[in-house]
């Protein structure tokens, strides 16, 4: 949908970083813009901050796979410099850069996994004491996100409102899916990092 | 009994007791400038009567003016705090991918603040160790800015500099340090949305006993309508929106 002339101000500023593509932004405005027909400045002042909200969830549900991938390496750390496996390691290499051997992948992988495996420890293992280490952060990045989830369910909820008000309709209009609905169909879904 | 307790610790938390920290508390309000009130600022104001213009259209009535001002100055608290939000994203980048070039004048401003010997040094170890791959870098603007490089450069040794990080890690230093920065917005951002939805509660309540110009029972306002509008639940809405429209 087409951004009348009258609101394009409100998309001059974009709260973009400079590692995300503004194209992203905008589809994601015209996706929005598509569901929820927006008409008047008022509603489209919303589609800004629904737009904006979204945006932030986008970028906030990457957080938890980086807090992982970096918390594994830790972990790991942590581990293979347990007293258990110290001289065992220590004789052969020093934990730090068997750790980055091991992210790097070949023949360190296997061999840390061998090791692992003779203490009855396994990769889960080590994401495990990853969650443990990132927790703290984890919590937080968690919290905000649900706070965003609110925030996009009650401007959707005012957005409802405005939009009977303004078609002067006792019924209430449907916006494509209820709430719920399209807070999950437009928010990304939170993929396990491999 | 709960309550009576509540007052009591309040009393008892006198807030920051020596002269640092009374002069650190002094600036808290000036972090972000959240705590501060919309009506003070008359660009506020304005920007309020706006978004009420917009919301209330042409069916503009007083109790619906005064219900859509309330929406209006609550979301225009939360946009501040999104705002707020916006700006601490954009510092947690930075601190993830400053360039090495926009370090030109921080390196020339620690090496003219340090003197040529001692700290110096020390000063630029720290920031070399800091970021090895802008080793090189550094070493040119060392150059460029006639600093007599008459130290010992052992520490670049391939052995001692610290292995290349991997971008994992930079990013997660960067949401480390934006986590809780932005769960200090949290009390902020939940009063505003609690502002926010009792503005909504008023608003539908309105728009429901508006359509047949017939105000809304007391009954039907409740508590929260009244107290959001700084009434008492006792007093009689019909009464007030007669005035209202005078």
């Amino acid at each position: 949908m087409r951004i009348p002339l009258e609101s394009t101000f409100l998309f001059r500023k974009l709260p973009i970083l400079s590692d995300e593509r503004a194209s992203d932004y905008r589809e994601l405005v015209d996706e929005l813009s598509d569901r929820l027909k927006p008409e008047g400045r008022w509603e489209w002042r919303s589609i800004r901050r629904l737009a904006d909200k979204y945006w932030e969830l986008r970028r906030l549900e990457q957080y938890p796979r980086h807090l992982i991938q970096e918390g594994r390496r830790t972990a790991l750390k942590e581990i293979l410099g347990d007293s258990a496996f110290g001289e065992e390691v220590s004789a052969f290499r020093e934990p730090g850069k068997l750790v980055a051997a091991f992210f790097d992948g070949g023949k360190a992988k296997k061999t840390t996994y061998a090791r692992l495996r003779k203490y009855g420890l396994n990769d889960t293992s080590i994401s495990a004491r990853a969650f443990e280490v990132k927790a703290g952060v984890l919590a937080d990045c968690y919290r905000i996100i649900t706070m965003l989830q609110l925030e996009i369910s009650m401007l959707l909820e005012t957005y409802r409102e405005h939009q009977r008000l303004r078609l002067d309709s006792k019924d209430p209009i449907t916006i494509e899916g209820d709430t719920d609905r399209t807070v999950l169909t437009l928010a990304p879904k939170y993929t396990e990092p491999a | 009994m709960k309550s009576s307790s509540v007052r009591r610790r309040a009393r008892a938390a006198t807030g920051p007791v020596t002269e640092l920290g009374k002069k650190i508390v002094s600036q808290n309000a000036l972090l972000h400038g959240l705590s501060v009130s919309k009506r003070s600022d008359p660009k506020l104001t304005a920007e309020i009567e706006e978004r009420v213009r917009l919301l209330v259209g042409s069916a503009a009535t007083a109790i619906r003016i005064v219900a859509a001002e309330q929406i209006a100055a609550a979301e225009i608290d939360v946009d501040r705090i999104n705002e707020a939000r916006h700006h601490l994203y954009i510092q947690a980048f930075a601190l993830e991918c400053k360039p090495v070039e926009d370090r030109r004048d921080e390196i020339r401003m620690r090496a003219s603040s340090y003197g040529r010997l001692g700290g110096l040094w020390g000063a630029f170890q720290r920031l070399i160790l800091k970021d090895p791959h802008a080793t090189k870098h550094y070493l040119n603007l060392l150059q460029e800015s006639e600093l007599e490089p008459e130290i010992d450069l052992s520490f670049l040794d391939d052995d001692k500099v610290k292995p290349p990080e991997n971008p994992d890690s930079k990013r997660v230093r960067s949401i480390e340090w934006l986590m809780p920065r932005l769960r200090g917005l949290d009390r902020y951002s939940k009063r505003a949305n609690a502002r926010y939805r009792r503005a909504m509660e008023i608003w539908r309540l309105v728009n429901l006993h508006s359509e047949d110009h017939d105000p809304p029972p007391p009954d039907a306002v409740g508590r929260s309508a009244a107290s959001h509008v700084c009434l008492s639940p006792a007093v009689n809405f019909a009464e007030i929106t007669s005035r209202l429209e005078h």
